[in-house]
């Protein structure tokens, strides 16, 4: 199996999440290892969820919004 | 109109301007500019005698300038208030003021006794009134400022400066009895009654040179106009130039068919390519006829122009004052075309009318009376209902740094003192749940509600348990 890299998604709800959700409901396929948190705006981001993420072993982390 | 102002529940400010607006949904503090208006409106009786003996003559703008008022007047003979005015951009007394220091003319106010000749009979004139500011708290406001119509001197191939070329709300008060004619249909240049007349639609509406939309109401009044002037004078020949007959709505349709029965010709082509003044005084228009699918020339007496329908002057700077949102043609923007139809992105506020877009007069009433009624339901109840997720700052950790006031999109907080301290403060009805304040905060003072770090930091965790 080839290797996949664990993403956590932070994804603002009006847009990002709204796109997510949408994607499933299209049957959109993404890869299990993309987790999506979900935050009222991008604004609300703090550094330091991003850091986090990093050291618990997420390969990448995206922000949308 | 009159029937506002006798209204128990209604207070009409006339003659006045909003200037400013603290506060928010339901605690609003509007400041409004009451114009000078130089007459004691609490004795002036409208009788317009003030306007007789005026010596001043200026265009008249509710006549579109094609008659002249006084320096003191009444705006129209329907006007509410039935109250007099004084123009002090023109009014000899102010001008002269103005200019040398010196008093004079002020014959509105005295008269002029060597001809046995009195001033307002009420003693109304006031010379030094001032512009006042009143301010009052409300819990909504509504935002219907109508429209303007649109300029002819956009369009030069029009021959807009020849004076038998009209806007159609010129031709309206031509014929309105209270118009520069008193009703009589003639034309400006030399006084005849026209034989023939053309109406062009769409000048300035549909185009990608200048306004993209439809102004919707030009095909119906160009209709009203044709029936008016057939029912008055059969003998007239009319020819209305659309790009294509636009009669949506109730009994609309069958009001066209009736114009046609009546003989205005209707000619559908496309844009009229040009009006020319000929030698001999009448118009060419030069046009296609997509039912003779040939290009034609007719020569008339009189042009009528549907110049579309623009956004107020104000537009803007009540978008401004309001933190209200606008279209990209200028309108006032409404928070979803179906579902929010008269809601803006001020809470609070509400929009009605053309200030929103384009629309005739049952479209207006509707879209007031449902403004009224979401403005009316938002207040009655004495309090309002807001999300949960908000911001709330927690005074013992707040260092008073004051970050979050300026990122704060909405303007929700604000630094206030508390024990001689500085320490912000979330104006709940004002926050709209982003957050931004609560991850800035470098002391951590300010709790998200439903976000929080602690709750936000344990789904990264549950997420990344396994790796």
């Amino acid at each position: 199996m080839s290797w996949e890299p664990k993403i956590v998604v932070i994804a603002c709800n009006w847009c990002t999440y709204a796109a997510a959700d949408l994607a499933g409901s299209l049957r959109y396929k993404y890869p299990p290892t993309a987790c999506v948190v979900r935050v009222p705006c991008s604004g609300r981001v703090e550094p330091e969820f991003i850091v986090e993420a990093l050291v618990k072993g997420a390969d990448a982390v995206l922000v949308g919004g | 109109m009159g029937e506002v102002a006798q209204h128990p529940n209604i207070e009409l400010i006339t003659y006045a301007e909003v200037e400013d607006v603290k506060g928010y949904v339901g605690n609003f503090e509007v400041t409004i500019r009451k114009k000078a208006t130089y007459v004691d409106w609490e004795k002036c009786t409208g009788c317009g005698h003030c306007m007789e003996i005026c010596p001043t003559k200026v265009p008249d703008e509710f006549n579109c300038g094609l008659s002249n008022r006084k320096a003191i007047y009444i705006q129209f003979p329907q006007a509410v208030p039935k109250k007099a005015v004084i123009d002090p951009e023109h009014c000899l007394y102010h001008k002269t003021l103005r200019k040398t220091g010196k008093k004079v003319c002020q014959i509105c106010s005295k008269g002029i006794p060597a001809k046995g000749i009195e001033g307002c009979p009420a003693g109304a004139i006031n010379y030094d009134d001032e512009d006042k500011f009143i301010k009052i708290k409300v819990g909504s406001v509504i935002l219907a400022t109508g429209f303007k119509v649109m300029d002819k001197k956009h369009f030069p191939e029009y021959s807009p400066e020849h004076p038998d070329v009209l806007t159609s709300m010129e031709f309206e008060r031509l014929l309105s009895a209270t118009g520069p004619t008193e009703g009589k249909l003639k034309r400006l240049s030399n006084g005849e009654k026209p034989k023939k007349i053309a109406f062009i639609s769409c000048v300035g509406s549909r185009s990608e040179k200048h306004h993209t939309y439809c102004s919707k109401v030009c095909c119906m009044y160009m209709l009203k106009h044709a029936r008016i002037l057939k029912e008055k004078y059969p003998d007239i020949d009319l020819y209305l130039f659309f790009i294509d007959v636009r009669t949506v709505g109730k009994d609309f349709e069958e009001f066209y068919v009736y114009t046609k029965q009546l003989g205005a010709k209707i000619i559908r082509g496309g844009r009229v390519a040009g009006v020319e003044p000929t030698p001999d005084g009448s118009l060419r228009i030069k046009a296609y006829d997509n039912d003779l699918c040939s290009p034609i020339e007719v020569n008339v007496d009189m042009v009528v122009l549907a110049t579309a329908i623009e956004p107020g002057p104000d537009t803007e700077k009540l978008s401004k004052i309001f933190s209200v949102s606008i279209g990209k043609e200028g309108f006032f923007k409404e928070v979803h075309t179906k579902l929010y139809p008269v809601e803006t992105s001020a809470k609070g506020v509400f929009i009605a009318g053309c200030a929103q877009g384009p629309k005739d007069i049952p479209d207006s009433v509707a879209q007031a009376r449902a403004a009224a009624s979401a403005a009316a339901a938002l207040v009655i109840p004495g309090q309002i209902r807001f999300e949960a997720i908000t911001a709330e700052v927690d005074p013992e950790k707040c260092s008073s740094c004051g970050i979050c006031v300026n990122l704060c999109p909405y303007n929700a907080i604000v630094l206030e003192e508390v024990n001689g301290q500085y320490k912000a403060k979330v104006e709940a009805a004002l926050c709209a749940g982003c957050g931004t304040c609560a991850a800035a905060c470098p002391s951590r003072a300010i709790t998200f509600h439903g976000f929080t770090t602690e709750q936000v930091l344990a789904q990264i965790e549950a997420i990344t348990a396994d790796l």
